[in-house]
């Protein structure tokens, strides 16, 4: 722009000093921070810290629970992502055809999203209630179960409903963003494969999904990382258990650093994620330059 | 002619979208209906799916105590968070969308990396900062850890929103002798209130939404937002006192769902500019 | 409509950060207590109570209350501690006793308190809040952890409500035969005992006494664990019998547990004093705690050895080190303790122990109270701290852990094995 370099310096640093600063200090000195935490003893119960090496990641990788957590929260977070994502586009699709009316639906369903986590896992709590609970009620009035199911008692199906719970909250912002992708598909396109006689269903498999997919695998991937900090439901709905069944990676990191206090341990928790992420990070990007080549 | 031309197919595709539409729905409407019911009706047999006797007893029950209190803290800590994170995300975004330096890509890739970043192991550091600082049990605590998970998103949905807009606009401006500050303040915020709104009320949500730092970084009612509120104080007392329960989660959600029903349209608008296009 | 919504927020930016401005100090003295106590409103009036007599007696010096829900009280207790923040007094469970002075945090009693209030207090609770050598809490409400059963039931079952189980033996079968009991009239199945079992350190507390009925323990004497070893992993077995045969419901937490056996659904739960106020304001009054009523209590079952040994989840009363007015602070807890009116005001109140000085609890009203004086007779037999050691808390979620594993089907003698490899864990760290 018309700015001179001095002035354009000055202004742009301005611009920026308020994020940088509040990232700086907030978000890369205590990653770093933790980081180094995690090769020492350090809580609040003791009154000296010491570097301890290893130790915390010989514990942790030695310990059968952690990998328990790591296993459950990539089983729960994966198929709740995935099934959100299959049924929000789904729904996008039907939306996207132009049916009349279909904005009540779209605007009704979308209104989930905002549901706070605190009011939708008390709400779960009440409808997975093994006692009196509708989900139970409506089973075995339909004659699925013969027995009222104690869903937070049994892993498998605490499971389930940690999974039911975050599809729930999850679907309406999928199905937005999949309908956001269909209508940026330029109309002609698709005209011109219908005029050559394409079924609706090969439409989709060879134009619609092919130009949607990367956007929606990205956000479907934004979505799973964002799910991995989410305690909400585990924290108050089940404390995580039975046994380690819902406790995901964050709530056990969480558990160790507030309530048993070791800082250290819950660092290297913290750590081993990151190091989890990069991993995954570095391979997703292999693939995708793969592609495109 | 997009949709589907015989009538049958038409009407299977309405009943679809209208079974989706009551699966999605059913939860919400469950928990109002146990709401608004006496304590007898809950454990009816068989249950009643609208109240026989409709009654406010439960509003009643749960907004005695400091439900109020909490309501009001979770207002303010979303308010200064909007601000704080909209102002300062505002700023950045606007940097990197019009003045791209080296490395500005970088910048922003590591924006939307943070969103990525363990928050437990961020909160230990945090924690004992704000120890230090004499933050903890404070809403700046809470402003400021709030800001922190939303800023990146800010600046994405915000950058995406301002590569939007003309630039001929500004450079006329910058022609006619405006500052660059007066530029920004007078001719670009003002063009950018759907975005604006957007990651506003974006902000707005999650801070409402947020629970690990309330339950983390306060240590009393007077400062306690709504969803830690809720699971130490209501939870403990209202156990198995469905009606309460229901009522407590219904007026947790009614404020919410008012601000987004009404700012709906630039809210989709804005952040599908952001997530398409990024 | 952006412009006035921004300055909306304005606004309510504004008012936060004059909410957000610490308060000026005052010439005066506050102390300031943290706890639950005024949190109940059925307390409330014997709290006021005191809060205003002392003040009354010490002019100048205000109370100042800061209220926490019991189960957040040991975390928010830390946060305040670790932000330099501490409260002059806190409320606190003596089990979080060794976290806090881990911390240290708590400042020592000797001094403070009169010696003849500290000696006026059961020895067990001495014994067990003294750390290398100083006393550093005061045992405010004793609580003895009892066993408290359905007169009803056990009487359906074909046993006699007026000599309820003496030994463990006899109490597993009595859990049994009313486990027997067919369903009520509402189609809902009968619990010969309601156990906590949730996924909460809480459940693993709690099983101690279990574990000490059938001769086992944690950690002996000499400091080794032992929960591996034959007697415990019997105790854990018995556990995952009475659970997965439903006799005892599956993961339920202190709620629940005492839902099932307040609808008359359980023949056995164990509880402390608080026992008889949930009962009346659970059963609205429809049953009554007594002798020859709905519910009535005894000392907890004894083991193979004949002795009794219980835990007891006491509420004590802590100084903290930061506190600058040491001394005041304790005027006020000896005044809450030892103070008649308020000791009756609180009992009126609460309808438990409202302090441990034992000439007030066997005299007056309390001392005519037979269901006060099963709790005084057990507290010899109970450990308010069963083990001195910060992580205290995670080994008792071990156990806690360990009780789920054996619900989904897991070996006991291993799953007691790793319990007891991680607890050394703990006591190492």
């Amino acid at each position: 722009m018309i700015l001179n370099k001095r002035a354009r310096f000055v202004f742009v640093s301005f611009l920026l000093l308020p994020s940088v600063l509040l990232v700086a200090v907030f978000i890369i000195y205590p990653l770093a921070n933790g980081v180094r935490l995690s090769f020492t003893n350090a809580s609040p119960l003791r009154p000296l810290t010491r570097y301890i090496g290893l130790e915390n990641y010989i514990k942790l990788l030695s310990d059968s629970t952690f990998w328990e957590v790591l296993y459950n929260s990539v089983l729960i977070i994966g198929v709740s992502t995935a099934l959100s994502l299959v049924v929000g586009f789904l729904l996008a699709l039907a939306l996207n055809t132009g049916l009349r009316g279909t904005w009540v639906f779209r605007t009704a369903i979308f209104q989930v999203w905002v549901v706070p986590w605190i009011a939708a896992t008390i709400l779960w709590g009440w409808l997975f209630n093994s006692e009196y609970g509708i989900i139970n009620y409506t089973l075995q009035q339909t004659g699925l179960t013969a027995e009222p199911l104690s869903w937070l008692a049994r892993p498998a199906l605490a499971q389930l409903v940690m999974i039911l719970g975050f599809v729930w909250r999850t679907i309406p912002f999928m199905m937005v963003v999949s309908l956001a992708a269909l209508q940026g598909i330029p109309q002609e396109l698709l005209e011109a494969a219908a005029i050559d006689g394409a079924s609706y269903l090969k439409r989709l498999r060879f134009v619609t999904i092919p130009l949607v997919r990367n956007v929606l695998l990205t956000v479907g991937l934004l979505q799973a990382v964002r799910m991995f900090q989410e305690i909400t439901m585990p924290w108050v709905l089940t404390q995580g258990g039975p046994v380690n069944a819902t406790t995901t990676l964050s709530l056990h990191a969480y558990k160790l650093a507030f309530q048993r206090w070791e800082f250290g341990l819950s660092s290297a928790v913290g750590t081993l994620w990151l190091v989890f992420l990069l991993v995954f990070a570095v391979i997703y990007m292999k693939l995708l330059v793969r592609e495109r080549e | 002619m997009r949709y589907p031309r015989n009538v049958a197919g038409r009407i299977l595709l309405y009943v679809a979208i209208l079974f989706s539409l009551i699966a999605m729905l059913f939860p919400i409407g469950w928990m109002l209906s146990t709401a608004f019911k006496p304590a007898s009706e809950v454990f009816a047999f068989p249950p009643t799916w609208i109240p026989a006797n409709p009654t406010f007893e439960a509003f009643r029950g749960a907004i005695t105590g400091p439900l109020a209190r909490f309501f009001l803290n979770s207002f303010i800590v979303a308010a200064g968070t909007t601000l704080l994170a909209t102002f300062s995300g505002a700023l950045a975004a606007y940097a990197l969308s019009r003045f791209p330096f080296r490395g500005s890509q970088s910048l922003l890739l590591f924006f939307l990396a943070s969103l990525a970043f363990p928050l437990p192991l961020l909160m230990i550091s945090m924690y004992m900062m704000f120890a230090q600082l004499r933050l903890l049990n404070s809403f700046w605590a809470l402003i400021i850890g709030h800001t922190v998970i939303t800023l990146p998103i800010v600046v994405w949905l915000l950058k995406s929103f301002f590569d939007t807009l003309p630039r001929e606009v500004e450079e006329a401006a910058y022609i006619d002798g405006a500052g660059p500050f007066h530029t920004l303040i007078r001719i670009v915020f003002p063009m950018s209130r759907p975005g604006l709104a957007a990651s506003s009320i974006f902000i707005f949500v999650t801070s409402w939404n947020e629970f690990m730092f309330g339950l983390t970084f306060t240590s009393s009612n007077e400062l306690r937002p709504l969803p830690a509120g809720i699971s130490l104080v209501f939870l403990q007392e209202f156990q198995y006192r469905w009606p309460e329960m229901m009522a407590v989660a219904t007026i947790a959600t009614i404020p919410i769902l008012a601000l987004f029903l009404f700012f709906q349209r630039q809210f989709i608008q804005g952040l599908t500019v952001g997530a398409v296009k990024g | 409509m952006i412009k006035r919504v921004s300055s909306v927020l304005l606004l309510c930016l504004i008012v936060s950060l004059l909410v957000a401005a610490p308060v000026p100090a005052q010439e005066e003295i506050t102390l300031r207590f943290m706890g639950w106590i005024g949190l109940f409103e059925f307390y409330v009036p014997a709290w006021e109570y005191m809060i205003e007599e002392f003040e009354a007696r010490h002019p100048g010096v205000t109370i100042e209350y800061i209220g926490t829900p019991f189960e957040e009280t040991l975390n928010q207790a830390t946060v305040a501690i670790l932000g330099n923040n501490a409260p002059d007094i806190i409320q606190a469970v003596a089990s979080w006793t060794p976290q806090l002075n881990a911390m240290g945090a708590l400042a020592s009693l000797d001094g403070l308190i009169d010696p003849e209030v500290i000696e006026n207090t059961p020895e067990a609770a001495r014994a067990a809040l003294t750390y290398d050598g100083s006393l550093k809490a005061l045992e405010w409400v004793p609580a003895p952890i009892v066993m408290v059963y359905n007169r009803n039931l056990l009487e359906e079952a074909g046993l006699d409500p007026d000599s309820p189980p003496q030994t463990w033996e006899e109490f597993v079968d009595a859990v049994e035969r009313i486990c027997a009991l067919p369903a009520r009239e509402d189609g809902s199945s009968v619990f010969g005992v309601s156990l906590r079992t949730a996924r909460h350190p809480n459940s693993g507390h709690w099983s101690l006494p279990v574990i000490w009925g059938f001769g086992g323990d944690l950690i002996n004497e000499a400091g080794e664990v032992v929960v591996d070893e034959e007697p415990a992993v019997n105790a854990f077995e018995w556990y995952k019998n009475v659970v997965t045969s439903g006799c005892s419901p599956e993961g339920f937490g202190v709620q629940e547990s005492r839902n099932v056996f307040m609808q008359g659904r359980a023949g056995f739960i164990f509880e402390g004093p608080w026992v008889r106020g949930l009962v009346n304001s659970l059963t609205e009054g429809e049953w009554t705690v007594a002798p020859d009523g709905d519910v009535w209590l005894a000392p907890m079952p004894a083991g193979p050895d004949g002795s009794r040994r219980m835990i007891s989840n006491s509420h004590v009363l802590v100084i903290s080190e930061q506190s600058p007015h040491k001394e005041l602070a304790a005027e006020f807890i000896q005044f809450i303790t030892t103070d008649l009116e308020a000791v009756n005001q609180y009992y009126e109140v609460s309808d438990q122990l409202s302090t441990a000085q034992l000439d007030l609890l066997t005299s007056g009203a309390m001392g005519e109270d037979e269901y006060v004086q099963i709790f005084v007779d057990a507290m010899a037999n109970a450990d308010p701290v069963p083990v001195q050691h910060p992580q205290w808390d995670a080994m008792a979620d071990v156990l806690s852990l360990s009780l789920q594993q054996l619900f989904q089907g897991a070996d006991t003698a291993e799953t007691l094995r790793n319990a007891a490899s991680e607890i050394e864990q703990l006591l190492a760290s």
